[in-house]
């Protein structure tokens, strides 16, 4: 049977049933997206809760019980090192928050299950952060990025401090003291994010960790998504498809969304988060709240050409469901990506120091 | 910790530290005997008899360097 | 699976239409099906010689590990250049177009070691006799591949020149039996050993040197659906004019020295220390220092028998 196959990672994702009627070539699409997307383990997770494994190929079945292995020694090893860092931030005595994938796991979320972590991301109020750096360095982090260029570009322009990676263990801490880069023009209460986030017990560890309050999360998650690099743009769509879905039944959970992020002035992403995830992953959203989103992102001038923009990165990038147009308008939105993290004066030297000095092939 | 035990030494593995590391047979007895539950010197000096110049305090305190051992309150 | 054509039984042009087509040659490898996609001349023939005796699968069978080996677009005409996919992704930097060949093996076996994670991957050729695997770990230049293509071609099972893949839980040796990867002056010798070796396209200048493949003997492909049990693990280490001398090896120290030739051991945390053991347990370990073909090999046809 040939059909499209350009939305197959996506719709396998909302609904595994649809992985009913596919053949080899199918499930070829589905598998090669899902790799180049880093969604295989949960696919795998999402197969398997919808009791989809046992009908699925066994040579098919094979990668997607290996991602599930693969995927379960990654929590192994997050959970390991939440222990560590436990440890080297319990001196603080302060909140540390858990951002992103360590928080979705630590909480133990659907949006944490079987996936794959890369950095760590921790937060900490601004006014504490030299002190949460200095306590990882003695716990044996180190600074990656020593350049004097890229430490100011953190430092100054980002919301972070340059990565720091453990000597021995290898692993990476992303230090943040606020969601969103500062020079985007949005200024979040950082201080009401912490106030608000609630406590994770982890084994093995000492009580330091948080999590985002649920409609802080999505917000966060919607930041992260749109003010970020939208190259793995369906992985965190999916992240907030998952969010969405599980605190929908929260009471006050949609009614507090759209008003805490106006409050928080990050409205926009949140609507543009709304919107995406009810496109692409058929996300259940309340047809008030979908109506007041409609409404508002009406009122935007470049609402059309953002929208079309930003669809080209809903996609995998793999040939099953890429094509020379839609990496084009990747290209484009790669320039803007950064545009709305921090203004176009500063981004314009950045983007040319990078070009000259870091041959990755990938400046814009 | 996991503990593998062999004629010719013992390999062990620490989650928290992800490592893997091979001792020789009297420390990895020693090691072994620990994991079991704390013990006395005066047991783990009966293990096994000393094939090499170093006395059990110092042995002690190279595994408590490696973090693999730890004296008892 | 055991019914499909071999690739022998495609003509040149059919092969080139394959590896030219979206679908690729889909080629088994063992339990696997990889799809090659290629526009090189050299490439067709590469497998032509090296891949005969594989079965090939239609279009219409799901393809593991989409593989593509593709000249660049501009200098094609002028110094080709040789680019590897996989699913589309471009997981190196480029090579010189005539070493295209080798790069395809290169890249299946990054394909193999990064994405076939059932398995603890250890750097090692894999043998078996008598029904039981010998795990020949060394790194390079200690002669591994040349004593593995001498035993491949006296009638040894070759599972694997470079993978030797253990099951996580059945502890078994999943056989990948591909080309053997041979280096500089091994060339030579393999290419003088009895057994009628057939041995592929040769490039030089590669970051190992000169670089050829000695195609895997057929019954060994024909058995590639057939894992085995280990039960014998040699660290070999040959030196021109060395005395044959080989030793008991202690199974700590075994385990300590497979680690250090293992992809993918610190990635597995506990999961991998346990396989590790179990593997370690079940076997006899020796190391081996020798200086001819001529010694090692009938010392360790005497050591692997199943009743030893």
């Amino acid at each position: 049977m040939s059909r499209q196959t350009d939305t197959h990672l996506a719709r396998a994702l909302a609904t595994p049933e649809f992985t009913e009627r596919f053949d080899a070539r199918d499930w070829e699409a589905l598998i090669g997206q899902a790799r180049t997307s880093d969604l295989l383990g949960q696919l795998a997770e999402r197969l398997r809760d919808a009791g989809r494994l046992e009908s699925t190929p066994s040579q098919v079945r094979f990668h997607l019980d290996a991602a599930l292995r693969i995927a379960a020694l990654h929590r192994d090893s997050l959970l390991q090192e939440l222990s560590v860092i436990g440890d080297a931030m319990q001196s603080l005595e302060q909140p540390v928050l858990l951002l992103k994938g360590a928080a979705y796991a630590a909480a133990g979320l659907r949006a944490g299950r079987s996936r794959l972590f890369n950095d760590i991301d921790l937060m900490v109020a601004k006014n504490v952060i030299d002190r949460a750096e200095g306590a990882l360095f003695r716990s044996g982090w180190r600074p990656t990025h020593l350049n004097s260029y890229d430490q100011r570009y953190y430092r100054e322009w980002m919301h972070e401090l340059p990565p720091i990676e453990h000597m021995t263990r290898g692993t990476v801490i992303d230090l943040h003291h606020t969601i969103v880069p500062p020079t985007s023009g949005h200024i979040p209460d950082a201080a009401q994010l912490i106030a608000d986030a609630r406590p994770v017990a982890l084994p093995h560890c000492p009580d330091v960790f948080r999590v985002l309050s649920p409609v802080d999360m999505v917000m966060h998650s919607a930041c992260h998504l749109f003010f970020g690099e939208l190259q793995k743009g369906l992985r965190d769509l999916y992240d907030l498809h998952c969010l969405l879905d599980e605190f929908s039944p929260e009471p006050g959970f949609w009614a507090a969304l759209l008003p805490r992020a106006r409050a928080q002035q990050l409205e926009y992403p949140v609507l543009l988060a709304l919107r995406f995830a009810q496109r692409i992953f058929g996300t259940d959203i309340p047809d008030a709240v979908a109506s007041e989103c409609r409404k508002r992102l009406a009122a935007r001038p470049t609402g059309a050409l953002t929208d079309h923009l930003i669809d080209a990165s809903m996609y995998p990038l793999h040939p099953s469901s890429d094509s020379p147009w839609r990496r084009a308008r990747r290209q484009i939105l790669y320039a803007r990506s950064h545009w709305l993290r921090m203004p176009l004066h500063l981004l314009i030297p950045h983007l040319a120091y990078k070009a000259f000095i870091h041959d990755d092939g990938k400046a814009a | 910790m996991s503990v593998l035990s062999w004629p010719d030494g013992v390999v062990l593995y620490d989650a928290r530290t992800a490592t893997t590391r091979l001792l020789a047979p009297r420390a990895g007895a020693i090691v072994a005997r620990l994991k079991d539950g704390p013990a006395d010197a005066s047991v783990l000096a009966t293990l096994q008899p000393a094939d090499d110049d170093v006395a059990l305090p110092e042995l002690l305190d190279a595994l408590a360097r490696y973090g693999i051992v730890r004296a008892a309150d | 699976m055991s019914q499909r054509p071999h690739l022998s039984t495609l003509t040149p042009s059919e092969l080139r239409q394959r590896l030219h087509s979206p679908d690729g040659l889909r080629l088994q490898l063992g339990r696997f099906v990889a799809g090659i996609r290629s526009n090189f001349d050299s490439v067709a023939d590469g497998l032509q010689a090296l891949y005969a005796d594989y079965p090939v699968a239609t279009a219409d069978d799901f393809c593991d590990y989409p593989v593509e080996l593709r000249s660049s677009g501009l200098r094609r005409y002028v110094r080709p250049q040789a680019i590897f996919r996989f699913e589309g992704m471009q997981p190196f930097k480029p090579l010189p177009g005539d070493q295209a060949v080798a790069m395809l093996e290169w890249g299946l076996n990054w394909v193999f070691t990064n994405h076939a994670q059932h398995y603890l991957i250890i750097h090692a050729a894999v043998l078996e006799r008598d029904g039981l695997g010998l795990i020949m770990a060394a790194p390079p230049g200690s002669g591994k591949s040349t004593l593995c293509a001498a035993l491949a071609l006296r009638g040894w099972r070759l599972l694997s020149d470079e993978l030797a893949m253990i099951g996580l839980d059945d502890g078994l040796l999943m056989p990948l039996p591909r080309p053997v990867s041979l280096k500089n002056q091994s060339i030579d010798i393999v290419r003088q050993l009895p057994g009628q070796p057939v041995i592929g396209p040769i490039a030089r200048d590669t970051a190992k040197g000169t670089v050829a493949h000695m195609r895997a003997p057929r019954a060994s492909v024909e058995a590639a659906l057939t894992p085995v049990q280990p039960r014998w693990i040699l660290f070999p280490q040959f030196g021109a004019g060395h005395a044959l001398d080989i030793e008991a090896h202690g199974k700590a120290h075994t385990f300590m020295q497979l680690v250090s030739n293992s992809f993918n051991y610190p990635r597995l945390g506990v999961t991998g220390f346990e396989a590790m053991g179990r593997l370690v347990d079940g076997c006899d370990g020796y190391t081996a220092r020798y200086g001819s073909l001529d010694q090692i090999v009938p010392a360790l046809e005497s050591i692997c028998t199943r009743s030893a």
